[in-house]
């Protein structure tokens, strides 16, 4: 358990440098800063991150609010998948020498992305309270169940778009175009749910936020279904790993 | 330890697309032995390490490295490895980056890694980052996590590529020196150098067979 803890430690040390910090920052700084202008003197903390964290509900409605999304959604993919990429091609094998088994390299890799994801968001709250605190805004929290919800559901689903472009990149063996293929597949998914009304089913809508109170379906749907979709997403990507050579996974 | 047989591969095939990289392969390491490997690019040589530290699962076949089988993506105990090009994070210096790969087992402190990067030839106290280094500098660090927490196996898969004349005499000092602390190597070279004056037993690898070479 302790020497698990340790890998984790070790992963999050390599993802995360002083680099990637400062421009998560800057992400959060210019998310915030985009819908501050609108806020009242007193602002609840749930219905400051629901306004954030709104999402689009189509692509041509709100392209700032698309671009906006598509910023910080982006961003934690390219940088997680980035480091997956070096640590499955090149650094994997010394890793995996020290920890003497690759299901358990690969279990305690997605312990660490996940928590990169909820550390990414958890970096946005504090950078965005940070920069409402400066503007002489007040923050009250009451709605802490909201509130967790929100801060949940966007690492879950980012998690899961993680384990997607990991199996894509797998399949394809090239991690830029697995990239651009989540990306356009992402687009096209907040189109074609808004469309057809089918958000609830559509695994890549489930973060955002738009999406569950203009389509109107529950946190709890989204959790169960993102859950098992990643469940599935790692047992694939698992006995791909175990059952090939680590160095070709990916040319 | 002396004398006792510390990897053990029997039958060991692998077959990739219809195509057999490793054809029946029988071989006996004894430990503190040197043995090198030869063959042509493609002949099998990285297949057959890859095989011995778990990295693929063989079509037939075992291999059992000190007394372990090593399957279902098992990696050998005591063992210090360098298998194709070496990669580290880019973003840190040689001893931060050896020092993240030690945390893990954390059996070597900041003095010991510090003195293999000197070791190797590299400066520990240098923080230039790994991106900014030639292969040959990259080279160097890869041997120095292989040799880092002292295996008592060493695989090493063309340890020379991309040293200069400086760096191949250096690492062959180093790896002769391991030789009479009794570790246990086994080596893949194209140097004729490097097999004479380290190996104990030579094997030539060809199209996926292993044959024993007298020396």
């Amino acid at each position: 358990m302790r020497k698990n803890f340790k890998i984790i430690l070790c992963n999050l040390k390599s993802i995360v440098s002083i680099k990637k910090l400062l421009i998560i920052c800057i992400i959060f700084v210019f998310t915030f800063s985009m819908k501050i202008s609108y806020l009242d003197n007193t602002v609840n903390l749930s219905v400051l991150l629901k306004s954030v964290f709104y999402g689009p509900n189509n692509l041509l409605n709100n392209i700032i609010v698309l671009f906006t999304w598509s910023l910080y959604e982006f961003y934690l993919i390219y940088i997680i998948g980035d480091y997956f990429y070096k640590e499955l091609t090149r650094r994997g094998m010394y890793t995996i020498s020290r920890i003497g088994n690759k299901t358990r390299w690969h279990i305690c890799m997605q312990l660490s992305l996940f928590l990169v994801c909820l550390t990414y968001y958890l970096i946005g709250i504090i950078v965005g309270l940070i920069l409402v605190y400066y503007l002489n805004i007040q923050i009250v929290i009451c709605d802490i169940y909201h509130t967790l919800n929100i801060f949940f559901i966007l690492g879950l689903s980012s998690y899961f778009s993680i384990t997607l472009y990991i199996l894509i990149t797998i399949l394809i063996k090239d991690h830029n175009v697995s990239f651009l293929i989540l990306v356009v597949v992402s687009y096209l998914s907040i189109e074609f749910g808004n469309t057809f009304k089918v958000d609830m089913f559509i695994a890549l809508n489930q973060g955002i936020l738009s999406k569950h109170y203009e389509s109107n379906f529950s946190f709890l749907w989204s959790y169960i279904y993102l859950l098992i979709l990643i469940i599935f997403n790692i047992v694939i990507i698992n006995r791909v790993i175990i059952r090939n050579d680590l160095l070709t996974i990916i040319d | 330890m002396e004398n006792k047989t510390i990897i053990e591969i029997t039958n060991l095939s692998k077959e990739i697309n219809g195509t057999k990289i490793l054809k029946n392969i029988n071989l006996n390491i004894i430990s503190g032995k040197t043995y090198g490997i030869i063959g042509r690019n493609g002949s099998g040589k990285s297949m057959l390490f890859k095989a011995i530290c778990g990295l693929i699962n063989p079509s037939d076949g075992k291999v059992k490295v000190f007394d372990d089988i090593i399957k279902n993506g098992n990696f050998p105990k005591y063992t210090g490895v360098i298998i194709e090009h070496p990669g580290f994070l880019p973003q840190y210096s040689a001893f931060k980056n050896l020092k993240i790969l030690a945390s893990i087992n954390n059996i070597v402190d900041d003095n010991a890694i510090k003195n293999i990067i000197s070791l190797v030839g590299l400066d520990p106290n240098d923080t230039k980052s790994v991106k900014k280094f030639s292969l040959g500098m990259i080279q160097r660090l890869g041997i120095a996590q292989a040799l880092m927490e002292r295996p008592k196996l060493l695989i090493l898969d063309e340890p020379m590529n991309g040293l200069d004349e400086e760096g191949v005499k250096l690492i062959r000092k180093i790896l002769l020196k391991l030789k009479n602390e009794s570790v246990t190597l086994l080596l893949a070279s194209h140097n004729s150098i490097d097999i004479d004056e380290l190996c104990d037993y030579v094997y030539k690898m060809e199209n996926g067979a292993l044959s024993e070479l007298k020396i």
